[in-house]
């Protein structure tokens, strides 16, 4: 998992429509890069819900969300059209963004095949400001917008 | 560049179309008791042991025939009927008892799944409360219940032994379950009848009950000493039982036998 401080590495992935989505565009706002490790299932489905009902208050924290897997654009497609996600949801089905942004599992892991629950939340300069190793998929969200207030709040102060 | 998606080798992940959001929490919830009280009363299989019943059903039906003083060969006619008829009373309800199980376990599998499809919280939370119950640390455990569904085998079988204290891998088929027990009970039936075929009268008795005495201790103290009690006392528990049933067995027998003969 990488720290906070580090500038998030660039990728070019293909989204739930098939469109190649570049992190380096989305400069100039926060991004909520949610890596999750498989469409439609339980937790994933919670997390995204999540993310979804609390939609308007990252817009309005100028905050974009982006979540991203190991599944294949049709996959997500499903899963983004049966939970109305209005987010892009990214294919790395080769795993190798997803090795840069250190959650693919360790070998021997019965779950190798999925990536780590671990969401990263990045500052208008491309910077990581914070790392989440997701274990409460209910509260998410509203931890994300916590610090994303916080964040901006802070950052926002004059002087 | 050609992206191939990294499949897993073997258990893919949960396959429920999950709905969008939650209809009715209150109904999921209450489904949810209702299934798991279910199992609790009806889903303890009892524990039949064919080779016991054998023995206190043959031994109680030898001393009331012999009771009325009836001859070596109606006991021994009387003692081998109710081998046969015990011996296939025993397995025809095992096999049903198995049956009607595995049957309440596959339900409790599709109600989970409909579950999970309904309100994946409700069945998670359950698991996750159900870890920290068993020592989890509450982190750990919502960690654990996010990724088991990855696995959908394993997700349902280690959900319903946790949640609803049903293993849907333990059953074994209502067949054998019919041959045992058919077997065990045969085998019960026949340690009281035995002396019958060699001796007779008080004797025959005597021999009848000791041996049934020896065999009740033994199984009475295998299954208290299976289920992690003492060997002694279940042995001895199980053979006041038989004494007490045979008795008055044998007393009935002696009152009325003569009469209705």
């Amino acid at each position: 998992m990488l720290s906070p401080g580090t500038t998030a590495p660039d990728f070019t992935l293909p989204d739930q429509h098939g469109e190649p989505v570049r992190l380096q565009d989305l400069r100039g706002h926060w991004v909520l890069l949610w890596w999750y490790p498989a469409a439609q299932t339980p937790g994933c489905t919670i997390e995204g819900q999540g993310l979804r009902d609390r939609a308007a208050d990252f817009a309005a924290a100028d905050c974009v969300i982006v979540g991203a897997s190991f599944d294949t654009p049709a996959g997500n497609l499903a899963f983004a059209k049966i939970q109305g996600f209005e987010f892009r949801l990214l294919s790395d089905t080769d795993q190798s963004v997803g090795r840069s942004y250190e959650v693919v599992r360790v070998h021997d892991d019965h779950y190798r095949n999925y990536a780590e629950r671990h969401s990263y939340l990045i500052d208008p300069d491309g910077v990581i400001r914070r790392v989440y190793a997701v274990s409460d998929v209910e509260t998410h969200a509203d931890d994300v917008l916590a610090d994303l207030h916080h964040l901006t709040e802070t950052t926002h102060r004059p002087g | 560049m050609e992206r191939r998606p990294v499949r897993p080798r073997s258990g893919g992940p949960i396959q429920i179309p999950i709905e969008p959001g939650v209809r009715d929490a209150a109904a999921d919830t209450a489904s949810l008791r209702r299934k798991a009280d279910q199992v609790a009363r009806g889903g303890a299989r009892a524990a039949v042991l064919g080779a016991n019943d054998g023995l206190v059903t043959n031994l109680c039906l030898i001393l009331a025939v012999a009771g009325a003083s009836a001859s070596q060969s109606s006991v021994r006619l009387a003692g081998f009927a109710s081998l046969i008829a015990g011996a296939f009373s025993m397995a025809a309800g095992e096999w049903v008892s198995v049956r009607s199980q595995a049957e309440l376990s596959k339900g409790l599998i599709d109600e989970l799944r409909r579950l999970i499809g309904r309100n994946p919280r409700l069945v998670l939370n359950e698991l996750t409360d159900e870890l920290v119950e068993n020592g989890f640390a509450r982190d750990t455990a919502k960690k654990a219940s996010t990724e088991l569904p990855l696995d959908e085998d394993k997700f349902l079988s280690f959900t319903a032994r946790t949640v609803f204290g049903v293993n849907p891998n333990e059953l074994g088929s209502p067949a054998t379950a019919a041959i045992s027990s058919f077997a065990l009970f045969s085998l019960g039936a026949l340690i009281p009848l035995a002396p019958w075929f060699v001796t007779r009268g008080g004797a025959a008795v005597v021999i009848s009950a000791v041996l049934t005495a020896i065999a009740s201790l033994l199984i009475g103290g295998l299954v208290s000493w299976w289920s992690g009690n003492s060997a002694v006392r279940g042995g001895a528990r199980q053979l006041a039982i038989v004494v007490f049933a045979s008795a008055i067995t044998y007393g009935i027998g002696a009152l009325f036998g003569t009469a209705i003969s």
